[in-house]
Parts: structure tokens; sequence; C-alpha cells
């Protein structure tokens, strides 16, 4: 049972992951393209049945606009135009995986616009800019988690390792890091470094600081097992043998923790996921017009907004849907790799 | 000339208000070339002198001469690693269980000298031949091998630097009688053709008479009795001595750490031909030659 639901889950995470790799072939506009006239235009309607042609084809109906008395825009079908949904067609020009150039895309319409998610204040397509943003979002988290596991295992190594004034220290510094509330650490490290800093670079930045926040908890658990684990004559042996502490510990302290750093690292992934969300929503991250799915949301951030163009909270439903299959995968992998264990 | 000697080792463990002495003054001298028994009942300290020896364990005073030189000092640090090298009781946790054998081989050989994989075979091939192992358990891992051929690995292991002595930290006590007797003749046919010294630890006074030439017989963090083997296992002096060799400490009762007395004998308390002045201190008996007790009994 929990083997089928784990399964199910890495299957959408992998769509999710493909279809973000490869999003501009998905997507049928370019992220930062505006569109002044399609404001806020809800989810178009999409038509199966053809009633002219006698055939059953997605199409599209054209829209009107009016503008009501408060100027907010109203759209409707227009009847009287219907427009096919082509497959495969001609758009924006994009490299695949940054290598070779290609101008199909998997849908778009013949004429006129189709918004699957709606679109935004400008008039962008908030199907296109959520897959652009799960690019920044999606990785945030493997790298961030890759990241900070690296430096968790060293110090958790280390620390658990030599033991005495070394661990100590380390332990001490832990504590300080995790002591903390992660969220205004995060605030007051973002505000450390200048607010106009081009999008990789913030990119970068946060990677870093969210790793630096996700270290501490990791090492003290490698910590505990490295001390269980250097007290096993396997490790003695190295050590009358002459084996130097580094070595000692990369090759035969930390691979032993790896099953447990395995389904760490994958039930982490959500907060760095979620972190960016919240330095993005926050304006702190992710700057316009890039998209991540943390900014998308921004826009969604005044009741006013969402009550009338809830379409703009997608976004969120994305992140949750990714967050779940993470821990879903997690949970699983834990249940996998060591059936008897119940809680970590 | 001793491989190895030490002066007045001292270890004690500090447990809160409580003290233990595991080792209290010991002086031990490995002879070049032969096997030297160290013997007594668990917990009386064999183990921490071995890792005394290694410096796994860091001396509360005394000093350990190793070549004639300190091994305290962190420059000596390279010779203990080179060439001292033990094999443990439990070969099962002896051998990373993530490595092959060959990688276990091959990493310690490649500590004091950089090695291709290829041209390692050669060394590695002719140390398995040395532990008479066959080549087909190289790519195993240690739970697909049984214990008597994980001990003869970590018997190769430990001698593919060429180390000078080895400690044999009661290398057979986790093995059946069949095997523990074929591992005992290896490392009796290990010593006659490489002349390796070696540091049997054991409990068990008939195996010790059988592989080893001089030995030291402790209780309680102090040597009580030394001298060789044959003399000790015939003639022994110290009461303690007599009953390992009957082994027949189950009959007595076994005491907590705490009843050892503070000053005097430590065997006081069992001893069954004790005397008012053991109370105070014992006194060194030489008997014959090289073979000597600390016990009043032989005033």
């Amino acid at each position: 049972m929990r083997s089928k639901l784990g399964i199910s889950a890495l299957v959408g995470l992998g769509l999710l992951y493909l279809s973000v790799i490869f999003a501009p072939f998905f997507s049928p506009y370019p992220y930062d393209e505006d569109d002044v006239l399609n404001s806020y235009c809800p989810p178009t309607r999409i038509h199966w049945v053809d009633v002219k042609d006698r055939k059953i084809t997605p199409y599209i109906y054209g829209r009107t606009v009016t503008v009501d008395k408060y100027y907010r825009r109203i759209y409707r079908e227009d009847k009287t135009k219907s427009y096919r949904i082509k497959f495969f067609t001609r758009g924006f020009k994009y490299k695949i995986l940054g290598l070779w150039e290609f101008e199909r895309h998997l849908f778009g319409a013949e004429e006129g616009k189709v918004f699957l998610l709606g679109a935004d204040l400008k008039g962008r397509d908030i199907f296109s800019r959520i897959l652009y943003g799960g690019r920044i979002s999606l990785s945030i988290g493997l790298i961030g988690a890759s990241i900070s596991f690296f430096i968790g295992l060293l110090v958790g190594g280390a620390s658990g390792y030599f033991g005495g004034r070394v661990d100590n220290l380390l332990m001490r510094l832990c504590e300080m890091v995790m002591m903390v509330p992660s969220f205004y650490l995060m605030l007051a490290l973002r505000a450390s470094f200048p607010p106009n800093l081009s999008s990789s670079q913030v990119y970068l930045l946060i990677v870093v600081i969210l790793s630096f926040i996700g270290w501490a908890s990791t090492a003290r658990i490698i910590r505990g097992m490295a001390i269980s684990l250097r007290e096993n004559e396997f490790i003695y042996a190295a050590k009358a043998a002459g084996l130097g502490h580094f070595k000692i510990i990369v090759r035969h302290i930390l691979p032993h923790t790896f099953s447990y750093a395995l389904v760490a690292i994958v039930l982490s992934i959500p907060s760095y996921i979620l972190g960016e969300a919240a330095l993005s929503l926050l304006g702190l991250g992710i700057q316009e017009p890039q998209a991540s799915w943390g900014n998308l949301l921004s826009s969604a951030m005044g009741i006013v907004n969402i009550r009338l163009y809830p379409w703009i909270l997608t976004p969120g439903l994305f992140i949750l849907v990714t967050v779940v299959c993470f821990n879903v995968i997690g949970e699983t992998l834990r249940d996998f790799l060591d059936p008897k264990r119940k809680i970590l | 000339m001793n491989l190895l000697h030490t002066q007045g080792l001292k270890v004690y463990f500090r447990h809160k208000e409580k003290t233990v002495k595991a080792l209290d003054g010991v002086d031990i001298f490995l002879a070049k070339g032969i096997t030297t028994a160290l013997a007594g009942e668990s917990g009386c300290g064999k183990t921490t002198l071995a890792r005394t020896i290694l410096r796994f364990q860091e001396p509360c005073s005394g000093k350990i001469y190793f070549q004639g030189k300190d091994i305290a000092l962190n420059q000596n640090l390279y010779l203990v690693r080179k060439n001292i090298q033990i094999v443990f009781q439990n070969p099962f946790l002896s051998l990373d269980p993530r490595y092959t054998v060959f990688a276990s081989l091959y990493e310690t050989l490649g500590v004091f000298k950089r090695m291709k994989k290829r041209e390692s075979k050669f060394f590695i091939n002719q140390i398995l031949r040395d532990v008479e192992l066959n080549e087909d358990v190289l790519y195993r891992y240690p739970h697909q091998l049984s214990g008597g051929q994980i001990q003869r690995v970590c018997i190769g292991r430990s001698l593919i630097n060429h180390s000078a002595l080895v400690i044999l930290d009661e290398p057979t006590s986790s093995l059946d009688i069949t095997t523990s007797s074929k591992i005992i003749r290896l490392l009796e046919r290990l010593q006659q053709d490489k002349a390796i010294t070696f540091l049997f630890i054991s409990h068990n006074l008939k195996l010790i008479k059988r592989i080893s030439q001089f030995c030291f017989i402790m209780y309680y963090g102090k040597i009580v009795e030394a001298g060789p083997t044959d003399l000790v296992y015939n003639k022994p002096l110290h009461p303690y001595t007599k009953l390992l060799k009957e082994a027949s400490l189950l009959q007595l009762k076994s005491l907590p750490d705490s009843e050892i007395p503070e000053a005097g004998c430590a065997f006081l308390p069992r001893c069954s031909q004790r005397r008012a002045e053991c109370k105070k201190g014992v006194i060194k008996k030489e008997a014959e030659a090289g073979h000597f007790a600390f016990c009043n009994l032989y005033k």
C-alpha cells in the first residue's frame, strides 16, 4: 500500500520535473510576454464538440471585453469566432536544454490566446509562468538540500568521530543556527546582501541562505550515528592501520549513515521549496519578470485579488502537490530502508 | 632487546565519584620475535592495555617505549601505526561491512605506500596465501564469509604492511573449537615464517601455554605474575594464577569493582591464603630466572 503511494508520488514528481525541464515546449507563451489587453483573463474554457464540423476536437471561442463601472475587465466568450487548439504548433523560439534551437510547442490556439490557468495582472499566461517558475522552485530544493547535506554530513561526521572539544564546539554552533527562528534568520541573511542583484545572483544567494539554515539538524543526527559507529572495531582497525581521520570519516563512517541521509534529504526538500516561496512572496527572492512559485503567489497576497481572480492561487497548488510528493517519497523510502524503525 | 616495554602505565576512568583503575602501574615487556601472552579474566584491563599501546587511549601516567622510543610523543605516532597492528575478538565487526575483502586489504596496503590496484594484486594474493585463503574470497563481502575466514583476513590485514608487533585480542574466543585451533596453528606458522612479535591476549591459560613463550597474568589493572609460560603454567606462584589454571573462576563469587581494596593486594577478597600484611602491600618475589609474582606467600 505504502509503496504504491510512493510510486505514484515518484511518477507525479517525475512528470513535474520533466515538464519543468522542457518548460518552453509545454508552455504556449513566453513567461515574460506582457499582454495588457488580457489582464486578469480567467482560464479559457476549452470546448470539445464541434457542432459545425461534427467532430470531437478541442477549440476555444474568441473573447470580448467589457469594462464595468469599477473599471473591472469582464471577459465573455464570443461564440461567433472559434479557434482550434493545435498540437505541435509553431510559436516563440527557444533552445531545448540550452542546446538545440526549436520552435514547436505542445499546443497553441490558431488565433487568440489560450490561457489554461488564466492570466495575471499584466496578461501573462500563468500556466507558462508556473512551468518556468518551477525550474527555480524545484531546483532550489534539490541543490539546497544537497549542499546542506554535504555540510551536515561533514560537520556531523567530524563532530561524532572526534568527540570531546571538537564535538562541543560544532554542536554549540549547530544549536546557535537552530536556535534562531529560521524565518528571521533567512530574512536577516537576505537583508545583509544588497537588494539590487541580478536574478541569477539572487538565485545563488537563496540557495546559500537556505542551505546555511538547513545543515544544522542533519549534522546533529549524523553526529549521533557517528558516535555509535566510531566504537566499531572496524573503525579501530582502520585507525590502527594508519588511515587518516578524514579518510576514516568519509570512507567508513559516512557511508553507513547514507541510508538515513537519503531519507532525510528527501524529507527536507519541501522546506527549501517553502523557504524560497516565502522569500519570493515577500519580494526578497526571485524578482519579476522572472517567475518562481513564490513570487507568482505574491500577486495573490491581497484578499481582493483572490476573491476576484481565484486562478492566481494555482501556483500554491503546485507547491502543495510537490511538497506532499516529496514527503510521501521520503516516508516510503524510510519504510523501505528500515521497516522496523518507526520514528526517525 | 625488548621490542616494547611499558613503565608504570596507569589508566584511570573517572565516572562521577568512582574511579576505575583499569591499569594501575603496569610494567610489561615484549621480547622481539616471540609470542608474549597476557592473561586474566574479563574486565581486568587486558584490552585497555592493548588500546593504550595502540594509542587509542591516553595513559594518565607512565611511559610506553617501542624500539626504544617513547610512543606518547606525536612524532612517534607514525611508528605506532606502521608497526603495531591489532586483531580483534569479534571478526564480524572488524571489517567494514560495506567493503569487499580486496577493498579492505587494498586500503590498508595503500596507507604507507601509494599503489595502483594492479600492482597491489601481487601483494594481496601473497598475503592471502600466507593466511591460507583462496583467491575467490577477494571480491566477497564480510557477511558472505565465515568467522574463521574473516579472522584470517584480519590477520592478513595486520601483516600486510610488515608490522613488527601484532596484538591479538582474544582472536579465537568467538570462534568454534575446530576453527580456533586452525587459527592458532596458522598463527604459530606465521610466527615461525616471519618472526613477528605477537602479544596474545586471552583468558584461557591452556591456550596461552600452547601458543606463547612468555606470559603476564593480570588482575584488575595489575600484573600479578609473569614468567616463561611453561614455568608459570606448571609452577604457578600466585593464587590467582592457580585459580585461572583450574579455570574455577565460576566457583568464586564474582566481585563488583568497588570491593577491590584501595591499597594492598587487589586479589585479597578472593584469596584463600590471605595474610595480615596483604592489606598493606605485596612484594615482588622472583622464583626462578625471569619468573616472578607479586605475592606475600613466598617471603
